[in-house]
């Protein structure tokens, strides 16, 4: 199934875009998801961020469901 | 009194109880910098009655670009006595407390016990943490903003018992994951739109209307208008320093291995 998956900030520059559309099978940790996205852009290795899922702060271990928007959200320090 | 404060006196939400909370409410700005000069003008408009401010810098011509309350005349003068200045003016109801220095671990919870209410307008991740922390233990809501280029985040911390930082953001962040606005840059506007949301914050906390952002993280990007709100709740594992003396003899900065962000 197509899932969205958003980036902000720092992790939005290193991936080079605002968001895209990956495949991943319902019942998928959202870790296994996060592994997938750090293949394919391993310089987000060095970023830190926080992860939702449908619009809520998650660890690694959530999973999956019908419906998935995932954001990786990396703190902002400017002020 | 009546007068200036006419058109909050009219709002059902706000009117004379409410501009009387206002009134009464001491509020302490932690960075006079691009977040903390909208902040301050609009707490000092609403008449806020103690407003304290807090660093430990001086204006910059660089600083101009978006730290609204200064102007050239002030290049070189410490920014808390050339904001107080400009505030007192504005509004010679409030009282201000000047604070010219950096918040630390030594110091913050003699000075953040002081005010109801704290506004996070700092521009170093260690000085985030601390702050976190100290609210917490002393149950004070802290209205947190921060800024990225062209994007900004707002939320509120310990707002009754509600969930703080260390529930968003668990783990200090690595050095390339927060650059510095000196080495980045930052949208003159930006530091405007995240700050007036931050004083709204403030405002809701003190008269009690509407809905306060706690327990949620408001991003906002200015290249495309987009906002994306993110729902935390408490975190039962917390590596937070639990007590007063915790806090004390923790070493911020190397705990958020921050030295790069005193590096100016």
């Amino acid at each position: 199934m197509n899932i969205k998956v958003q980036f902000f900030g720092m992790v939005a520059e290193l991936v080079g875009m605002e968001s895209l559309q990956i495949e991943a099978f319902n019942g998928s940790l959202l870790r296994e998801v996060e592994t997938h996205l750090l293949q394919e852009y391993p310089s987000l290795g060095s970023l830190t961020y926080s992860m939702s899922l449908n619009k809520q702060i998650v660890s690694g271990d959530a999973s999956l469901g019908d419906y998935n928007e995932i954001a990786l959200l990396p703190p902002f320090s400017g002020g | 009194m009546e007068e200036r404060y006419s058109r909050h006196y009219s709002l059902e939400e706000v009117g004379e109880i409410g501009q009387q909370k206002i009134g009464g409410a001491k509020v302490l700005v932690i960075g006079a910098g691009g977040l903390g000069c909208p902040v301050l003008q609009y707490l000092t408009s609403a008449g806020v009655g103690t407003i304290g401010v807090a660093d430990g810098d001086f204006v910059s011509l660089t600083n101009l670009q978006r730290q609204i309350l200064f102007d050239t005349t002030d290049i070189g003068e410490l920014k808390v006595k050339s904001a107080v200045a400009k505030l007192q003016r504005l509004n010679p109801e409030v009282t201000f407390n000047q604070i010219p220095k950096l918040i630390s671990s030594i110091n913050a919870v003699e000075i953040v016990s002081r005010y109801d209410v704290i506004v996070d307008c700092t521009d170093q991740i260690h000085i985030r943490y601390l702050l976190s922390d100290v609210c917490r233990v002393l149950l004070i809501p802290l209205v947190f903003g921060a800024i990225h280029k062209f994007e900004g985040q707002v939320s509120v911390f310990n707002y009754q018992e509600g969930p703080n930082y260390r529930d968003l953001f668990p783990n200090p962040p690595s050095p390339e994951s927060v650059p510095n606005c000196n080495d980045v840059g930052v949208l003159g506007v930006l530091p405007g739109i995240i700050g007036v949301a931050q004083a709204n914050e403030v405002l809701k906390i003190i008269v009690g209307y509407g809905e306060v952002l706690s327990g949620k993280l408001w991003m906002f990007n200015t290249k495309n208008n987009s906002s994306y709100v993110v729902s935390f709740t408490k975190s039962e594992k917390s590596a937070a320093p639990q007590t007063k003396e915790e806090i004390k003899n923790t070493n911020y900065i190397a705990y958020c291995n921050a030295e790069w962000a005193d590096i100016q």
